[in-house]
């Protein structure tokens, strides 16, 4: 005997089912991400959490569009020296699986830290090295270092491919940074300053690179960031 | 008659113990480079002496929390400290190039990404003032929309390297009208462009072709192919040509390819067309940028992958190693002028 109004009921129960364990797959692989993350296994994050595609692409803040995995894995390769930390924790998820349940497309907050240990570190950047003026903490012995808070924005949009959910395409954007001692207002000016020399060094890996340079394929599509001046936005469109 | 100094600025990436633009003398006699002073300023990609500043390009893909590319007017002293005086927004990321107008009224920038040229009015002192024109490339140009040089043609046109159209472009200065441009044959990797007078060259990244124009913008969409020849003698793989520069009596012209780290001298010929006269093996690798000096006795090069400059001066229309050397982490670009000239716009300005 046909129950046509059952089996409905059953196709879009199967249907919700689906789209509730995609969305518990993506969380899942964020929450891996912020674990990897902020427990120096950067090297990790690519082969695991990641596209397999080629075009997979990350934007940082200003940083312009990094195409290309081993470009990718560049920014996620770069610190492994003794005193350097990197966390990351996420909140405030939107996210909406596509209705094949093939793509995704999410929206985090981000509460992060960065510490740099400089001259506490194994390693101490020495006395002439530019970036010297991104430690912007001192020691009461004079002994500079860098430990900031950050407020991010992470927009993601995911691919399930053969089966598992990964990353295709990151986004992150800088509400603000300062040390963690400082404000994000007090702090603006300064950040323009070493804005770009710490941009370009997320970028740095000690691993050889297929070319040349390691530059972005292409320029920054939206960047907004804290100044005295400036207005919040809200960049991404969530439709649910 | 003991001959002046020289003052050279090295403008390097912010990478591998950097600090910034480095202020160099070069001895009069022997060419010897000695370190001055260091500014700290973040990835100068483009260096040009104006008279009275020293002009920056911000090569990066901020500026002053914008994304954004700019460029940096510096005041300079004789014991070569320099000091920000102004600083302007390029409207477009990675500003690569820059170039100052004959009369020194507009310093022009080009922006590898958006594809934008920006031209910065000079006030009297030199000092940029807020930009008064910023050209976009058509929309046919596509996604991708890359300048790669810039440079004055007397006080009334522009010329750009664009990427996007794989095409040399010419723009009137006063408001940025299209008024005629050339596309390359077979989609070469086009790089740099130096102008001499009414001449034009165009140097392509890959392969390392110079192609020669006599331009006369005045009649529109005149651009006269005179000359393509190549900086090697044999045909490379790659080139990855980067900077091509004229002695100030236009005599001669200097080309860097990265590839096999060489110099190639060209004379210049009555009708503009060149002759290639040396090939030059450098000391290190990848010379990014070079300069000549204003009396066209030395050429200081940068080689970013070894982080050192080199210093070779040019006699009989030859280059030759003074065996000088400086460590400078990834020098990228350089400009020259004479010391006493720094010493007398510093006077003026103070």
């Amino acid at each position: 005997m046909d129950h046509p109004d059952l089996e409905q009921r059953l196709s879009r129960l199967e249907h919700r089912l689906l789209t509730l364990e995609d969305r518990a797959a993506v969380e899942n692989l964020m929450a891996r991400y912020a674990f990897y993350f902020s427990a120096g296994q950067g090297r990790r994050i690519v082969p695991e959490l990641w596209s397999r595609d080629d075009e997979a692409s990350l934007e940082y803040g200003a940083s312009g569009v990094y195409r290309n995995l081993w470009k990718v894995k560049t920014f996620y390769v770069n610190a492994e020296i003794p005193g350097y930390l990197q966390t990351c924790t996420l909140a405030s998820q939107w996210l909406k699986i596509s209705e094949s349940g093939t793509e995704a497309r999410g929206a985090w907050m981000a509460v992060c830290t960065e510490t740099d240990a400089g001259d506490l570190s194994a390693q101490p950047p020495t006395e002439g090295d530019q970036r010297r003026i991104l430690l912007s903490s001192r020691t009461e012995n004079g002994q500079a270092y860098r430990a900031e808070v950050l407020l991010q924005k992470y927009e993601v949009l995911f691919r399930k491919e053969e089966g598992q959910w990964r990353i295709f395409r990151l986004h992150v954007s800088e509400f603000f940074r300062c040390p963690a001692g400082s404000d994000w207002v007090r702090y603006a000016k300064t950040r323009q300053v070493t804005d770009g020399m710490w941009l370009e060094s997320l970028f740095e890996t000690p691993d050889p690179i297929p070319s040349f340079e390691n530059l972005p394929n292409g320029p920054t599509t939206y960047h907004w960031q804290y100044d005295t001046d400036a207005l919040p936005e809200l960049q991404f469109p969530l439709e649910d | 008659m003991v001959k002046k100094d020289y003052l050279a600025f090295i403008g390097t990436n912010s990478v591998r113990g950097s600090q910034g633009i480095y202020s160099l003398r070069l001895d009069g006699e022997t060419l010897r480079p000695e370190l001055l002073a260091t500014h700290q300023v973040y990835n100068s990609g483009a260096l040009t002496w104006g008279g009275r500043r020293l002009y920056a390009a911000s090569e990066g893909m901020t500026f002053k929390g914008k994304a954004d590319g700019g460029a940096h007017a510096f005041a300079c002293d004789a014991a070569g400290i320099l000091t920000e005086t102004s600083a302007q927004r390029s409207f477009g990321q990675r500003t690569c190039a820059i170039a100052v107008d004959p009369r020194g009224k507009n310093l022009y920038g080009a922006n590898f990404y958006q594809g934008t040229w920006v031209a910065w009015p000079l006030d009297e002192n030199g000092d940029l003032l807020p930009a008064r024109l910023s050209v976009a490339p058509p929309e046919e140009a596509g996604p991708f929309r890359a300048l790669h040089c810039v440079e004055a043609i007397g006080d009334d046109y522009v010329a750009v390297i664009s990427l996007a159209e794989c095409a040399l472009v010419v723009y009137r200065a006063s408001n940025g009208e299209r008024v005629t441009s050339f596309v390359f044959p077979g989609h070469p990797f086009c790089r740099y462009l130096a102008v001499r007078d009414r001449m034009i060259y165009a140097m392509m990244q890959d392969p390392g072709d110079i192609y020669v124009f006599r331009s006369d913008p005045e009649k529109k969409g005149v651009l006269t192919l005179l000359q393509t020849i190549s900086v090697q003698e044999q045909p490379l793989a790659h080139y990855a040509t980067t900077t091509l520069r004229f002695t100030s009596d236009g005599a001669l012209l200097i080309a860097a390819a990265r590839e096999n780290s060489t110099l190639t001298l060209f004379s210049v010929q009555a009708d503009g067309t060149l002759a290639r006269k040396q090939i030059l093996p450098l000391p290190g690798q990848a010379p990014r940028d070079f300069a000549i000096t204003p009396d066209g006795r030395a050429v200081v090069t940068c080689l970013q992958k070894t982080d050192e400059i080199c210093v070779h001066r040019i006699e009989s229309e030859t280059l030759l190693d003074t065996g000088w050397k400086l460590s400078i982490p990834s020098p990228a670009a350089a400009a020259i002028t004479m010391l006493d000239e720094t010493l007398r716009s510093t006077r003026r300005d103070t």
